[in-house]
C-alpha cells in the first residue's frame, strides 16, 4: 500500500507540472494582463511597456512560464500581477473560508443522503422513496445561482415581515462578532451551505440508494437472514457499511472538487472563498493569481483522488494496491 | 477492521483539522510590507452595531463596495480602479475637487493661478496630514515630489498627461505654501517621440493634482510601483491622511474602515465611521441593502435595481455620469464609401430612435434618462443640444435616401428586406460592438430593425473590447460603424481632444475638419474659462453638422442610500471621484 501511494505521488508529479504548464499557456492566451490598460486612452505606451517588462509580457509564454515557475518556488506562489503584494497570504486566507462552508456543507449532505438514501432503498417504491427521488432530481437540476438568489430574497422578505433576522446574504461577519465558530459566523455562511448541500444532498442519496439496493440482495446479506439476524442488524451491520464504500469515494472526490472554490455560491454571498478569488483574479486577468489557485486546486484534486483509491482499498478487502 | 476505522478516523481527523484552519480574519499586516499597524477589519468591525438604527445612533455609516481595490496608488496603474477612487477620496485630496455639477472647486488649494507660461498654487495654510497622529502640514514639497513621482521614466504612472508639460527644473517654491510651475517651452526629441514630454500650457490646469497629492515627508523610500498595496499610509505602516477620513484598516475580502481625521481643514464630518463592505454582487447588494445589512450602495446600473426604485425607506437618485455610449462613424478609405457622404450620415441618424432604446434599456430602473445631444460638454449649463436637430424622423431619412438611391422602401416599413443601392454601392454596413453585454446587444437588435425599416442593413460583429475592438479595430479604422463608451475621468473636454483631431492616435473615424483642428488649438491655449467654454461649444456645433460620432446617451450612475441619511449628494464624476465626493457632509439624521 505505501509502495502504492509513493507511486502515485511521483506520477503526480509531472502530471502536476503538465497541467500547469498547459494552464499557464492557455490562461496567458485567453486574458490579457494590459487588456484593462490597454483600454484605458490616457495609459501611455511608456507605461505599457514598463507594465509589460515588469511583468515578462513581453518575453514569448514559455520563458514567461519559467519565470512564474521560479517565482512559485522562490517567493510561494509568486506575488500579484497586479499589486505586487505575495499571493500565498491572500491563498490561505480564502481557502480557509471555503473549506469552512465546504466542510459544513458536505457533512450536512452526507449525514442526510446517506440516511435518505438508506429508507429509500430499504423502503424501495414506498412514498417516502418516491417524494425523495423527486427531491433529488429537482436538487440535480436546480441551478445553484438560482437557489442562491431565491434564498437572500426569501430571507431578506422574512426580515422585513417579521423584523427577525434568521440568516444574512452577505459576507462572513457581521458588525458585533469575529469568531470564526461563531452564530454570527454559522448565520452568515448558513445560505450558501444550504445551496452547496442542496446537490450534493441529491448525489450521495441517489448513490447511497443504487448501492444498498445492490448489496441489499446479495447472497451474503441473504445468508445473514438465513441465520435469523433481526433486519436492523442485517442492514446496519451488512448491507449499510459494504454499501457505504462508493459513497464514500464519491465524497472523497466531491470534496476535492469542491475545496477548489464554489465560485459562483461564493459570488453570489460576496464572500471571501477561494473560488471567488479565482474569479476575480481572472476577470482583472491577474496571470500568477490565477496560476496560483490552478496550482492549489490540481495539488487537492490529485491528493483527494489517492485518497478516494486508498480509501476504496482499506473499505474493501477485495481491493489490493501493487 | 480496526485498521480500516482507524484509517477513516485518520481521514476524518485531516478533514477537520483542514476546516479548522479556517480564519476570520486577515493575519497581522506585520507580515506584509509597510504593514497598517491598525486593527484588523474584522476587529473594527466588531465595534459597528448590526442594524441601521444601531449604527445612526453611533454616526457609523455601511457603504457596499462593490470591487475589492488591488491596491490604493490610484495613479498607478494597475492599481487604478474605480473603487479604489472612491474609497480613497475621502482619505487623500488633491488641488481640486468635482462637485455634483461638475464643477472645480478648490479642495487642499486656497488658489490657483494658470497662465501660458506657469501655473502656481497657494496651499491652504490649514491643509495639514495626520500620520499616524503626527500632524504635519501640506507643503509645496508634497506637490513636488508629486510630480517627480509621476514624470519618474521608472514608475507605472496611469496617465501623466498635462504633467508631461512641466518643466520640473524650474519649479519655484515660496516659503512651504506656495508652488509654482513652468510649462515646457521645448522639449528633446526624443521624449516628444516617445510623448513623455509635451511643449506649452496645459488648460486643464485643474485636473493637475487631483485627486491625489502625495505626502511626500511620510513616503521617502518607497517604491512607487508597490505604494499603498494593502494600506494607506506611510513608511512606518501608519496610517495616512490629509482628508475627512483616514483609513484605518483594509482586510481583503471583507472591507475597510475609516475614522474621523481630526486634522482635517473644512467642517468636522457628520459621521464618526465609515465602513466600505465588501458585496461584489449587485443582486446581493440589493438584497443586502433591502435586509438593512448596508446603508448605501452605488451599483451598477441593471434592471434588478427596479426593485428599490420604490423601496420604502430608500432613497433612489439616479443621474448622468461622465460615459458617453456613442456610434462612431467611420470616414475612413477602409470603410463603406457610402459612410464618407453626409447625406448617408445624416440618414442613419434620423434613421434610429434614441428615446426608444433609451426607453428599452433603463426605464425600469433609471427613468428619466435621456438621449445625449452634445459631444463636447456632456453635462451641466455648458452643455448645448447641437445634435437634437438629428431626433429620429424615419421620414426624413428616407427622403435623403430616395435622393441618391434606389431600390429601397417606399415608407418606413418593419421587416423590411430592400436595401437601398447607392452609386453602385449597397447601403450595408458593419456594426461592431463588444460581446457579453447585453444593453449593446439590444442595442444592435433595435438598430438592425430601425435602419432595416427604411432600407439600410447593418451586419453586427461582435468582438472582445480590450484585447481586439479597442486594442486593433478601432485603432486600424477597419470598420463601418461602432457602438463603445467614452469614458471621461473629468468635466473638462479637452480630455477627447484627440478623438476629433486630424490624424491623431484618438481619431479613430478618421475625422478631419481643419476648421475643428484650429478651435482645438485655439482652446488649448486659452486660459479664459468663458471663451475657452464658448470655443468647445462652437467645436460641439461643428461636430454637429459633420456627425463623424452619434452620441446616444450617457450612462446613469444609481446612488441608493437609506432616507435617515442627510447630506448624500449624487456626483456625476463617477470615474473620478464618485459617491464619496462629500463623505464629510454625510451624517444621520436625528
Amino acid at each position: 500500500m505505501l509502495t502504492y501511494i509513493a507511486r502515485r505521488i511521483l506520477y503526480s508529479i509531472p502530471v502536476l507540472f503538465l497541467s500547469t504548464f498547459l494552464s499557464f499557456i492557455f490562461v496567458s492566451y485567453a486574458g490579457n494582463p494590459l487588456g484593462a490598460l490597454r483600454a484605458n486612452p490616457r495609459v501611455s505606451q511608456h507605461t505599457l511597456q514598463l507594465v509589460a517588462h515588469h511583468n515578462h509580457l513581453d518575453k514569448p509564454v514559455v520563458i514567461r512560464y519559467f519565470y512564474w515557475l521560479q517565482e512559485v518556488f522562490t517567493h510561494k506562489l509568486g506575488n500579484s500581477l497586479l499589486t505586487f503584494q505575495p499571493i500565498w497570504p491572500d491563498v490561505t486566507r480564502t481557502i480557509g473560508h471555503t473549506a469552512q462552508v465546504i466542510v459544513i456543507s458536505e457533512s450536512l449532505a452526507i449525514l442526510l443522503g446517506v440516511a435518505v438514501g438508506i429508507f429509500s432503498a430499504i423502503k424501495q417504491y414506498s412514498v417516502f422513496d418516491y417524494t425523495f427521488t423527486s427531491l433529488s432530481f429537482l436538487g440535480f437540476a436546480m441551478p445553484t445561482f438560482w437557489l442562491g438568489l431565491l434564498l437572500q430574497i426569501l430571507f431578506v422578505d422574512i426580515y422585513l415581515h417579521w423584523n427577525v433576522r434568521i440568516f444574512y446574504t452577505s459576507g462572513l461577519n457581521s458588525p458585533g462578532t469575529t469568531a470564526t465558530w461563531s452564530i454570527d459566523r454559522l448565520q452568515h455562511i448558513a445560505l450558501p451551505v444550504v445551496t452547496l448541500c442542496v446537490v450534493s444532498f441529491a448525489l450521495y442519496s441517489r448513490y447511497m440508494r443504487a448501492s444498498m439496493l445492490d448489496v441489499i440482495n446479495s447472497d451474503y446479506v441473504r445468508t445473514a437472514r438465513a441465520k435469523g439476524l433481526p433486519e436492523w442488524r442485517v442492514i446496519t451491520r451488512h448491507v449499510v457499511r459494504n454499501a457505504l464504500i462508493p459513497v464514500v469515494t464519491v465524497a472523497a472526490l466531491n470534496l476535492g472538487g469542491l475545496l477548489g472554490g464554489a465560485i459562483v455560491t461564493e459570488t453570489i454571498f460576496s464572500l471571501d472563498g477561494f473560488g471567488y478569488y479565482f474569479i476575480n483574479s481572472l476577470q482583472n486577468s491577474d496571470l500568477y493569481a490565477v496560476m496560483a489557485y490552478l496550482v492549489v486546486t490540481s495539488i487537492i484534486i490529485i491528493v483527494f483522488n489517492l485518497v478516494a483509491d486508498v480509501l476504496y482499498g482499506f473499505l474493501d478487502p477485495r481491493i489490493r494496491y501493487d | 477492521m480496526h485498521r480500516r476505522f482507524w484509517a477513516l478516523a485518520l481521514v476524518g481527523a485531516a478533514v477537520v483539522a483542514l476546516a479548522a484552519s479556517a480564519t476570520a480574519t486577515a493575519r497581522s499586516a506585520a507580515q506584509r510590507t509597510a504593514a497598517l499597524k491598525a486593527a484588523p477589519f474584522a476587529e473594527s468591525w466588531a465595534k459597528v452595531p448590526r442594524t441601521p438604527a444601531g449604527r445612526a445612533a453611533k454616526s457609523v455609516l455601511v457603504f457596499g463596495d462593490e470591487q475589492d481595490p488591488s491596491g490604493f496608488n490610484t495613479l498607478q496603474a494597475t492599481q487604478s480602479s474605480a473603487w479604489a477612487q472612491y474609497e480613497l477620496s475621502p482619505v487623500i485630496r488633491g488641488a481640486f475637487i468635482t462637485d455634483d455639477q461638475g464643477n472645480y472647486i478648490p479642495d487642499l488649494v486656497s488658489s490657483a493661478v494658470a497662465n501660458k507660461t506657469s501655473l502656481t498654487y497657494n496651499i491652504r495654510p490649514n491643509a495639514f496630514w495626520n500620520w499616524g497622529g503626527k500632524k504635519l502640514p501640506v507643503t509645496a514639497q508634497d506637490f513636488k515630489y508629486t510630480l517627480d513621482q509621476l514624470l519618474n521614466p521608472n514608475n507605472q504612472v496611469t496617465s501623466n498627461t498635462g504633467y508631461i508639460n512641466i518643466d520640473p527644473s524650474k519649479t519655484k517654491i515660496t516659503g512651504t505654501k506656495k508652488i509654482t510651475f513652468f510649462w515646457n517651452t521645448s522639449c528633446p526629441a526624443d521624449k516628444l517621440a516617445a510623448g513623455t514630454c509635451a511643449v506649452g500650457p496645459f488648460v486643464s490646469y485643474r485636473d493637475l493634482f487631483s485627486p491625489v497629492v502625495y505626502p511626500s515627508a511620510a513616503l521617502q523610500g518607497l517604491d512607487f510601483n508597490t505604494l499603498w498595496g494593502n494600506c494607506v499610509c506611510g513608511s512606518d505602516g501608519k496610517p495616512i491622511s490629509d482628508g475627512p477620513f483616514i483609513l484605518t484598516n483594509w482586510t481583503k475580502g471583507s472591507g475597510t474602515t475609516e475614522v474621523v481625521n481630526p486634522f482635517w481643514y473644512g467642517k468636522k464630518p457628520g459621521l464618526k465611521e465609515l465602513d466600505w463592505k465588501f458585496t461584489p454582487d449587485t443582486n446581493t447588494e440589493i438584497q443586502a441593502m433591502r435586509g438593512g445589512e448596508l446603508d448605501a450602495i452605488y451599483p451598477s446600473p441593471q434592471t434588478a435595481l427596479s426593485q428599490l426604485v420604490n423601496q420604502p425607506g430608500l432613497v433612489y437618485n439616479t443621474n448622468r455620469a461622465f460615459i458617453m455610449e456613442h456610434i462612431d462613424v467611420q470616414q475612413g478609405p477602409d470603410s463603406n464609401p457610402l459612410l464618407h457622404q453626409l447625406w448617408m450620415r445624416q440618414a442613419i441618424f434620423l434613421g434610429i430612435n434614441r428615446v426608444a432604446l433609451i426607453k428599452a434599456l433603463f426605464s425600469s430602473y433609471a427613468p428619466g434618462t435621456k438621449p445625449l445631444n452634445s459631444l463636447e460638454y456632456i453635462l451641466g449649463p455648458a452643455a448645448k443640444p447641437d445634435f437634437a436637430k438629428w431626433s429620429s424622423a424615419p421620414g426624413k431619412a428616407l427622403a435623403l435616401l430616395k435622393a441618391h438611391c434606389t431600390g429601397g422602401p417606399s415608407k418606413p416599413t418593419r421587416g423590411n428586406t430592400a436595401i437601398w443601392t447607392c452609386n453602385g454601392t449597397k447601403a450595408e454596413f458593419k456594426y461592431y460592438t463588444t460581446t457579453g453585454n447585453a444593453r449593446r446587444a439590444t442595442s444592435t437588435l433595435i438598430w438592425q430593425q430601425q435602419l432595416g425599416a427604411i432600407g439600410i442593413q447593418i451586419d453586427p460583429v461582435f468582438q472582445p473590447g480590450p484585447t481586439v475592438l479597442f486594442a486593433q479595430t478601432l485603432p486600424s479604422h477597419k470598420y463601418d460603424l461602432a457602438e463603445y463608451a467614452y469614458v471621461f475621468g473629468t468635466a473638462d473636454p479637452s480630455g477627447n481632444d484627440s478623438v476629433y483631431k486630424c490624424g491623431s492616435p484618438g481619431d479613430f473615424t478618421s475625422y478631419c475638419n481643419k476648421t475643428v483642428d484650429k478651435l482645438l488649438a485655439s482652446a488649448g491655449t486659452d486660459f479664459n474659462p468663458t471663451t475657452r467654454q464658448a470655443t468647445y461649444q462652437k467645436i460641439d456645433q461643428q461636430l454637429a453638422v459633420d456627425l463623424p460620432i452619434i452620441p446616444l446617451y450617457t450612462y446613469p450612475s444609481i446612488l441608493v442610500y437609506k432616507k435617515a441619511i442627510q447630506g448624500m449628494q449624487h456626483s456625476n464624476a463617477s470615474l473620478s471621484i464618485g459617491p464619496a465626493w462629500n463623505a464629510e457632509d454625510w451624517s444621520w439624521s436625528s
